[in-house]
């Protein structure tokens, strides 16, 4: 340990600071979304094709044995039925990592803008990864 | 203390009934008729994940790692869909506790962002992985997994202050230091790590593993940052979290691109880990942590012990 009073070193980077800036807002955000949705769905005020009450007949299934028992294609097909109350649900739960991949897209330019490029590179290769898994290429491939 | 021992009464009450008899409700067809209607089971978990996450704070472990075995223990859900709800449990409770620990110093992307890179590639192959194995298979090896922290806990060391003598060239490269005030002994430390090469190949293994179990892997992440790059406990504590958002993230998308992840298990999973979470830390100040711990271990082995069973069971059945 180096214990200083007057540390050479600042305490918090400029990008650490607005990335924490940017994460409180949207973390409020997706817990907003997260419990509306779910209420929503569980209500009843938006339909469902498959019924939350048929949901427990099911869930002993592997995710695969479940998307063919109940007709649900996986990827982001579920995209196109956001007017249902299950779809709405998970989209709020498709919130939390969306988010955390556009923050570290973020991340990418603040670095950039702070004369990082090390770190810009770093962020950027990781937006990579977060696209390759989020787009299914792997699972299909 | 009187309110951790309702927890783990609750705990325990709870997981009794449904431990004894959980596929009394098969019926003919392949599907379930079970004994609660669906809102009974929202509570149940909601109820249930509020007292692990009392438990899991005390205890000095994270949620995640608790609630895949306990919950794939007590509860009917399919593995997969356990798995799912553990990853989100992790990610949820790791970015609702990320601004704070970033605004203070205390994380450090900058330390972070190198281990997260290797761990979530490690993560979306266990992902892969673990919803491609047989059931069994995986269960078995959670078995060995959770076994295997549980001997972690009671063996590993943790070091306040780690002295660095000289970073590694990647470290400097990467400028891997930085300084936070520790109000516990009113002074700022400055902080550097070493062998980095080794900890980005840790983090592959530790990131393969959270995948794999959907786990979060704080139980890896603090050793690997504190024992092995050398950097100071908080620090370590602190930039564990933000790599678990990191981690966890990649590990989702694969779950989400499978349809493992069904909401009815996973929100009443995430709100009652956090409120769980929130109560703990309230109350941590004023109970007998060590005994927690105890009592979390024990737990931890007796999940992991079922999981093992469970894999062997199923791979001969």
């Amino acid at each position: 340990m180096n214990g200083t009073n007057q540390p050479d070193t600042p305490l918090v980077d400029d990008v650490q600071l607005v990335y924490a800036s940017l994460l409180v807002w949207f973390v409020r955000i997706a817990l907003v979304a997260l419990f509306t949705t779910f209420i929503l769905y569980a209500t009843g005020i938006v339909s469902s094709a498959i019924r939350i009450s048929d949901v427990p007949t099911h869930w002993h299934l592997s995710a695969r044995e479940y998307a063919l028992a109940t007709q649900t294609e996986g990827g982001w097909s579920w995209i196109v039925s956001l007017d249902q109350g299950r779809t709405l649900s998970l989209a709020s739960l498709v919130l939390f990592p969306a988010g955390t991949m556009v923050l570290t897209a973020i991340a990418i330019g603040l670095y950039i803008r702070s004369r990082l490029p090390v770190y810009a590179a770093i962020t950027f290769l990781q937006v990579v990864v977060f696209a390759v898994a989020a787009s299914g290429i792997l699972a299909s491939g | 203390m009187k309110a951790i021992s309702l927890a783990l009464l609750a705990l325990v009450a709870l997981a009794s009934p449904l431990l004894a008899d959980t596929t009394a409700d098969v019926v003919s067809g392949g599907l379930i008729q079970t004994a609660l209607p669906w809102w009974g089971w929202a509570l149940l978990l909601f109820t249930f994940t509020v007292a692990l996450g009392v438990v899991a704070v005390i205890g000095g472990v994270g949620g995640g790692v608790l609630f895949v075995p306990i919950v794939a223990a007590v509860f009917p859900f399919h593995f997969d869909f356990v798995r799912g709800a553990g990853l989100m449990v992790a990610l949820c409770g790791a970015l609702s506790a990320g601004p704070i620990l970033l605004r203070k110093g205390l994380a450090s992307m900058r330390l972070g962002w190198p281990m997260a890179l290797f761990g979530s590639v490690g993560s979306v192959a266990g992902a892969f992985l673990g919803l491609s194995l047989p059931t069994g298979i995986v269960e078995g090896l959670l078995g060995i997994a959770i076994m295997g922290i549980v001997v972690l806990m009671l063996l590993s060391s943790r070091s306040d202050f780690p002295e660095i003598v000289r970073s590694d060239p990647l470290a400097r490269l990467l400028g891997l230091r930085g300084a936070y005030r520790d109000e516990s002994i009113g002074r700022t430390v400055e902080w550097r790590v070493h062998r980095t090469p080794l900890a980005l190949a840790a983090y592959l293994v530790i990131g393969m593993i959270g995948g794999l179990f959907g786990l979060g892997a704080g139980w890896a992440n603090v050793p690997a940052l504190n024992l092995l790059l050398g950097a100071p406990l908080k620090i370590a504590v602190a930039t564990s979290g933000f790599v678990m958002t990191i981690n966890s993230t990649a590990a989702t998308w694969v779950y989400i691109n499978q349809a493992a992840i069904l909401p009815l298990i996973a929100v009443p999973s995430v709100a009652g880990m956090m409120i769980g979470t929130r109560v703990g830390a309230e109350l941590l100040p004023r109970v007998r942590a060590p005994i927690i711990r105890w009592i979390v271990i024990a737990l931890m082995a007796l999940a992991g012990m079922r999981s093992l069973v469970a894999g062997i069971l199923g791979a001969f059945s």
